[in-house]
């Protein structure tokens, strides 16, 4: 287990070394320096406010104080707004959207569980089908497409919910149905098919010769196996969030993290988009890692394998 | 000996026109195909031809899907889209097939080590989130139909290259590889006869998933404001510019919706097929 755990750390510290220097990259990659555009400004202010932000340095030094600022846990400032830090902007916004993601999240696995559940239950009946045709769609809809649908539907023709905007649980509805559509049917699939190959299995069989009840054999013996693949799914599963997040975010209005990163793109905030870039990153990075371990931990045949190897 | 390959992609071919979804999937794309390049064909209209008369048009005899706001055709636009589409898929296709194929059979050819290496140190891109990458590159490359299909394409052919390693890995081991180089057969013939046939299976199939993703990944770009500028057209940002109006004028969000749904269902059905007839299926990708 020790070795497994010490070789995804090095792994994960690799692959963040990689990400500091892409961005790294990208950023002097871009014509001009921050400062380029500002008219009014004499030759000296140009020259001084380049020194104080250090970019009259070597490209190497730059990068070295680059790491070090980073490690450190500053992501930077941004150009438009005066007085906003990276890090002051994410300590803002950012748990509007880990709630949002949150309860999307619940949302999406336990609907997931109950219909893959269901499907496995009757394999090739027609509740099987519609709800595999439900799911179809649900995957083949992009975000933005659902969340107008959603908000013509239950805002303006029924004047169920609100429209946009923040505050109140009503306001999350749509939002985490938004949200949730996507990996909702992904791991219904998922579940489905993981539970109908296990049922599938000898130890099953056992069971079911012992004269065990259908129910029981499925929750007891057959979930549990069938769980573990769509632990692996949890990693893409957040960055299918975040994706979704900005969309969502943007289109009812919730004063989130994505909605900013999305502003800051449209705004070509640049300094701006490559902290959270970077935010984002790392949190994605780290999620995978902890389902790595978890994984590692929970089914003894992924790490004794990759111990082998 | 030479008739095997051919008859096994005829039986791989038999086995899917047995999967109602997956000729679903292939009939919904040959219909979208003959609808749009039909539509292209016999149109009046241009893709950017202005109508300032016609502003907001509800669809009509004359303009069936409506007009925008600047009174152009929203059906050649969406017809033009697709072409733009196409283009991003056949760029995803060809990218990821030489690349994945170049590198994830250097990767499982070449020696234990360099492998390991090479797998090791795409593993680490891999882990780099794709689309904020390509929010990233985007962004610094400005718009355009190129820098979308390089942000798009950086990272996606990884996937290719781990399920051509993965399947070569699998297919080297293999008793009739085995049989045919104890026969004497050089190793270029194993791996051209043997090897890479036997390996299209896995390579459809995750085709099928790359495609729509790449199409998704531009649609999600041009919502960004990131994606292909008026006045060329592109279903994502035809979405994007419908979406501020829709409800006054929904038909201009409604007809490219439509029509990126419908793509990505269809290539969904096919995935499923091709999935169920060759009855192995590869890693989870991202949607």
């Amino acid at each position: 287990m020790l070795v497994y755990f010490f070789k995804k750390i090095l792994f994960l510290l690799s692959s963040l070394f990689l990400l500091m220097t892409l961005t790294f990259i990208l950023m002097k990659a871009m014509p001009g320096d921050p400062f380029s555009q500002e008219q009014a400004m004499s030759r000296q202010e140009h020259h001084s406010l380049l020194k104080q932000h250090g970019l009259n340095l070597s490209y190497l030094e730059q990068y070295k104080n680059y790491l070090y600022s980073t490690l450190k846990g500053d992501l930077g400032n941004s150009l438009i707004y005066q007085n906003r830090t990276v890090n002051r902007l994410i300590r803002e916004t950012f748990p509007t959207s880990a709630y949002l993601g949150l309860q999307a999240l619940t949302l999406a696995l336990s609907l997931s569980l109950f219909l893959g559940l269901l499907c496995a239950l009757k394999p090739d009946s027609p509740i099987d089908y519609l709800i595999q045709i439900v799911m179809a769609l649900g995957i083949s809809i992009p975000g933005f497409i659902l969340a107008t649908i959603l908000q013509y539907l239950f805002s303006i023709k029924w004047h169920l919910l609100p429209i946009a905007r923040w505050g109140t649980f009503s306001h999350t509805i749509l939002p985490c149905l938004t949200l949730a559509a996507l990996p909702t049917a992904f791991m219904t699939r998922l579940i489905r098919n993981n539970l109908l190959e296990v049922l599938q299995m000898d130890y099953i069989k056992t069971a079911k010769a012992k004269g065990l009840h259908p129910l029981v054999l499925l929750l007891r013996h057959a979930l549990r196996n069938a769980l573990l693949p769509v632990l692996t799914y949890l990693g893409p599963l957040a960055s299918v969030l975040l994706i979704g997040s900005f969309i969502v975010e943007n289109i009812y209005s919730i004063p989130g993290l994505g909605q900013w990163y999305v502003n800051s793109v449209t705004n070509r905030d640049y300094p701006l988009i490559m902290g959270l870039t970077l935010f984002y990153s790392l949190l994605l990075m780290s999620l995978n890692f902890i389902v790595d371990i978890a994984y590692g931990f929970l089914d003894p045949r992924i790490r004794i394998f990759s111990e082998e190897e | 000996m030479q008739r095997i390959v051919p008859r096994l992609h005829r039986t791989a071919w038999q086995k899917f026109q047995q999967q109602p979804m997956g000729m679903c999937g292939i009939y919904l794309l040959v219909a979208l195909a003959l609808f749009v390049s039909l539509s292209g064909f016999f149109s009046p209209f241009r893709y950017d031809e202005i109508h300032l008369i016609a502003k907001n048009h509800p669809p009509s005899l004359r303009f069936w899907f409506g007009t925008d706001d600047l009174g152009r055709d929203v059906l050649i636009r969406t017809s033009y889209g697709a072409y733009i589409s196409l283009c991003i898929a056949l760029a995803t296709v060809i990218i990821d097939l030489i690349l994945g194929f170049l590198i994830g059979s250097l990767a499982a050819l070449s020696g234990k080590k360099t492998g390991e290496c090479l797998m090791r140190f795409l593993d680490i891109f891999y882990s780099i989130p794709t689309l904020l990458i390509a929010i990233l590159l985007s962004v610094i490359l400005g718009s355009g139909f190129f820098s979308i299909v390089l942000a798009i394409n950086l990272i996606s052919w990884i996937t290719m290259a781990r399920i051509v390693r993965g399947q070569l890995l699998l297919l080297k081991e293999m008793d009739f590889v085995m049989a045919s180089r104890s026969l004497g057969a050089s190793s270029s013939r194993i791996l051209f006869t043997h090897l890479l046939p036997n390996t299209w299976g896995p390579i459809m199939l995750t085709l099928t998933m790359t495609i729509p993703s790449a199409i998704f990944s531009e649609a999600f770009l041009s919502f960004l404001g990131l994606g292909i500028q008026a006045p060329m057209a592109s279903w994502g940002t035809m979405a994007h510019e419908g979406l501020a109006a829709f409800q006054y004028y929904p038909w201009r969000l409604f007809f490219p919706a439509a029509f990126i749904s419908i793509t990505m269902l269809a290539f969904y059905l096919i995935g499923e097929g091709l999935k169920k007839s060759f009855n192995n299926a590869p890693a989870m990708n991202l949607p």
